[in-house]
């Protein structure tokens, strides 16, 4: 008998999928430009997030309980249904090849300076691709405890920062740039786009009401937390400071200190803050190789997925540097974000085209 | 008597199996003189019932002897000569002996050799009489056997003190004496071709998962062709669900009073005659990490020794890993004074924290191993001589600086503090590929080393439940015990293991392996 997620599982996957694709670049590309105000535009993103929330949820919903592409396959002209499932597909690879781009760079550049990179992402790798192989089930097993580790994180570093907050140093909240603004919002929409792995997720869950708010009650829960610790980080290091910082949180991590015997836990925070970076990487795996499978109609075997996590890796260690990473994030701004969103809604309308015709 | 049933009895030679009693006694003794020649413990009786030819079979030092010679011999010489000769007659006689002569308490009659040659093993004596098909069992065991004892590994400071011993009957009689229930089952299976070990499936029958009975026959079933079973430990690595894994996912315990408990929650215990080690499934890793005594101790005692075991077990996996990373890789986490001290004690040492680290992990490991197998008396010598010379005088060579004595000691006490042997070495044994991570990786090695002990314990089941529940999948109710120890009403009505169990399935129908969903 297939074992079903509950409502909680839902919550905890949706969290850790907000936490740990972009969280510790997403305060600096709010905030570059924009100061404080960039706070708004990481509300307004999560905004956009929770419509792809809502549209996945119904998509999946009218696809009731069948494998989402072999649905698009019913609803549209075969060969759209290809495209539209290859966007999702190249928008799922491309942001988990980005996450793991981010981190390895993290840990390359903070903590593990002489060891080369192939050594941290593919052991990195190696690991995601286990926990994935055993399938969502375990996924959230394991992600339980990541969930734990990043509530305990956040109130880490809310904790920390908060005797050094002054509220004066993150004001004034002033709107310079529009088009820069638009521009951050666009971008902080892509990363919680990611919200879109629900079409995979959701068939695994009991079929009960309020899963849509449990999904969505996990998004805004994380969007108000990383809106908060960015707040917190402008009102501790002062707009024009913290608008030339690159890994923010890893900067406020830094200034906590545990009594008198412990300082510069940054490492403690990065290295915690794996589990959830496991989490999240997992479920994106876990989305991205079943959705493969599903565009190529082949169950997902166990060559199969340990191929793709090859490639990823493969990808991941040709992205060596930040500047490769930055530019293919710009591709995926500029292109791939929106080749999904369209995708998306066409699957959206042809499904609503496929009910009004059933209800003819 | 225990019942001869034939379902114990696949195990016996195929030969052997379908054979009957053939009546006629001078051939019968032939079979079973020419089965057990070179069996110097074979014994062989004969004498004259009445007009009736008979002999008694049994294995010298099986059997009691005042049983056989006063209440077998005895009887049927001595009584049936004082019997009226129409009631020895051949066609009368079988009844006669039955209702009149014999005077053990549990006599059966079989007419198969594979049952009568099973009965022989576990001390029973045969007797078998001239122009009758049929053998009698007599009940005369009386093998050697320890008493009761004291529990020698698994010691409680409150609570019963009486542990299992090596004969299956008195370890049922132990759990029976303190479940006083119609519902107490005691399901009897023979394992191994040549060592027929009785085994005995007791649960309790309105509490049991039904399927985790039914999984535990059929895993012990498919050991009938096995050659020998001689203790519980070669059945616990047959069965569990995962052999390859440094976890054990069949708990053991020596102590009636923790095996009736974990039968009260829904958990069945395996018996297995020979062994004074009860299996106990399914076993959660939450299970082995408790102790009796967190239960015979006041609430608030018992849940500050477990917090006290958490932290140990967490300090004995983790900390010379950590002392490793932090002083190998991060060195700046440090404050500066203890960085100060940790650089001048370790001035002059000519290796590098990692082999430090290792070379005195090894040693304690020995010195262990060592005090082990030494007599008890000078074991302990051993262990603490040992550990004083070699650490002073390793420290006293500069080989290891004295903080390395400091963290190979707490990791040692550490280790200690675990309940049982058994959930001791996944943690003795994981200590080692965390160090090397930590001196290849630093902390992120050892963060490495964790997520994945983590994912191979979130895969790990034990007869289909989820190892690390109730944490993951979190079960609040079932998690209630698992950090606080409850009050004695909320621990003892708790039932676990009440859902389905779920068996890892992950091919597709062409024998692909395959991803689950």
């Amino acid at each position: 008998m297939e074992q079903k997620l509950s409502q909680n599982d839902l919550f905890t996957l949706i969290a850790l999928l907000c936490h740990g694709g972009y969280f510790w670049v997403l305060p600096s590309f709010a905030t570059k430009e924009n100061g404080s105000m960039g706070i708004l535009s990481m509300l307004l993103g999560a905004g956009t997030g929770l419509l792809i929330l809502i549209l996945a949820y119904r998509l999946s919903q009218k696809a009731n309980g069948q494998p989402i592409f072999q649905y698009l396959g019913q609803i549209m002209p075969k060969p759209l249904a290809q495209v539209t499932a290859l966007a999702i597909w190249s928008y799922l690879a491309i942001f988990l090849i980005l996450c793991l781009a981010f981190f390895t760079e993290m840990m390359s550049s903070r903590l593990l300076v002489d060891t080369p990179r192939w050594l941290i992402s593919g052991v990195l790798l190696f690991l995601i691709g286990r926990l994935a192989a055993l399938g969502l089930v375990d996924i959230t097993r394991f992600s339980f405890f990541a969930l734990i580790s990043l509530l305990f994180l956040m109130l880490m570093l809310i904790l920390g920062n908060l005797p050094l907050f002054e509220i004066i140093q993150a004001l004034p909240l002033v709107l310079e740039n529009g088009a820069a603004f638009v521009d951050t919002w666009l971008q902080v929409s892509n990363a919680y786009a990611i919200v879109l792995c629900l079409l995979f997720i959701l068939p695994r869950v009991k079929q009960e009401k309020k899963n849509l708010s449990w999904a969505a009650s996990a998004l805004v829960l994380s969007a108000v937390f990383l809106s908060v610790m960015t707040f917190l980080a402008m009102g501790v290091f002062g707009q024009d400071f913290s608008q030339t910082m690159f890994w923010m949180h890893l900067e406020q991590a830094k200034i906590i200190q545990l009594g008198p015997y412990l300082e510069r836990v940054e490492a403690i925070y990065v290295i915690l803050w794996m589990t959830v970076i496991f989490a999240a990487s997992s479920i994106l795996i876990y989305c991205t190789n079943h959705s493969l499978a599903q565009i190529i109609q082949r169950p997902l075997t166990v060559k199969m997925h340990w191929l793709l996590i090859f490639f990823f890796w493969l990808c991941c260690n040709y992205l060596g540097n930040m500047e490769k990473i930055i530019l293919l994030l710009g591709y995926f701004n500029q292109i791939f974000f929106w080749l999904m969103i369209g995708g998306l809604l066409l699957a959206f309308f042809f499904a609503q085209r496929d009910r009004k015709a059933s209800n003819l | 008597m225990q019942k001869v049933r034939k379902a114990d009895l696949k195990a016996v030679t195929s030969s052997e199996k379908n054979a009957e009693i053939s009546g006629v006694l001078t051939q019968d003794i032939a079979h079973l003189q020419k089965l057990f020649e070179r069996c110097s413990d074979f014994v062989c009786r004969e004498f004259q019932i009445g007009s009736s030819k008979a002999a008694i079979f049994y294995f010298d030092g099986m059997v009691k002897t005042e049983t056989v010679n006063d209440e077998i011999l005895r009887s049927l010489i001595l009584e049936t000569r004082m019997a009226k000769s129409e009631q020895t007659e051949k066609n009368r006689l079988t009844d006669f002996l039955e209702q009149h002569a014999l005077t053990v308490g549990e006599i059966e009659r079989v007419d198969t050799w594979a049952e009568a040659l099973a009965a022989l093993y576990v001390g029973d004596t045969l007797l078998l009489l001239d122009g009758c098909e049929e053998a009698f069992v007599l009940n005369s065991k009386g093998f050697p056997q320890r008493s009761v004892d004291k529990a020698g590994n698994e010691k409680v400071l409150r609570g019963p003190e009486e542990a299992f011993n090596e004969t299956l009957r008195v370890n049922t009689a132990l759990i029976r004496k303190r479940v006083k229930s119609y519902n107490l089952k005691m399901e009897s299976l023979t394992l191994g071709v040549n060592t027929q070990t009785k085994v005995v499936l007791a649960y309790l029958e309105d509490v049991a998962n039904p399927s985790i009975v039914a999984e535990a026959k059929k895993r012990l079933e498919s050991l009938q062709g096995v050659k020998g079973i001689m203790e519980s430990s070669g059945i616990e690595q047959m069965i569990e669900d995962n052999p390859q894994s440094v976890f054990p996912q069949i708990q053991y315990s020596e102590r009636p009073d923790r095996v009736c408990q974990a039968m009260t929650e829904g958990r069945i215990a395996i018996l297995v005659d020979g062994s004074p080690n009860v299996l106990i499934i399914p076993a959660l890793l939450v299970q082995l990490l408790q102790s009796p005594d967190d239960y015979y101790n006041r609430a608030k005692a018992g849940t500050f020794m477990r917090f006290i075991r958490y932290i140990g077990i967490a300090v004995a996996l983790l900390f010379p890993s950590l002392y490793v990373a932090i002083t190998s890789y991060h060195p700046e986490m440090l404050p500066l004074n203890l960085l100060l001290s940790i650089a001048a004690a370790r001035e002059g040492v000519p290796f590098p924290a990692f082999v430090e680290a290792l070379l005195m992990a090894l040693a304690f490991e020995l010195l262990r191993e060592a005090s082990l197998r030494m007599p008890s008396a000078i074991g302990n010598t051993i262990g603490i001589v040992g550990a004083l010379v070699i650490g002073e005088a390793a420290v006293s060579a500069n080989l290891v600086a004295p903080q390395m004595i400091v963290v190979v000691s707490l990791t040692a006490i550490g280790s200690f503090t675990l309940p049982s042997i058994e959930a001791s070495y996944p943690v003795r044994l994981l200590r080692f590929p965390l160090m090397i991570l930590a001196a290849i990786l630093g902390l992120y090695g050892v963060m490495l080393g964790v997520i994945a002990i983590l994912i191979h314990l979130i895969k790990l089941k034990s007869f289909g439940y989820p190892y690390l529940a109730p944490l993951a999948p979190l079960s609040v109710s079932g998690a209630k015990d698992m950090f606080i120890r409850r009050s004695r009403k909320d621990v003892r009505q708790k039932v676990l293991f009440q859902q389905s169990p779920q068996y890892s399935v992950g091919r597709s129908l062409d024998g692909t392996k395959i991803i689950p969903e």
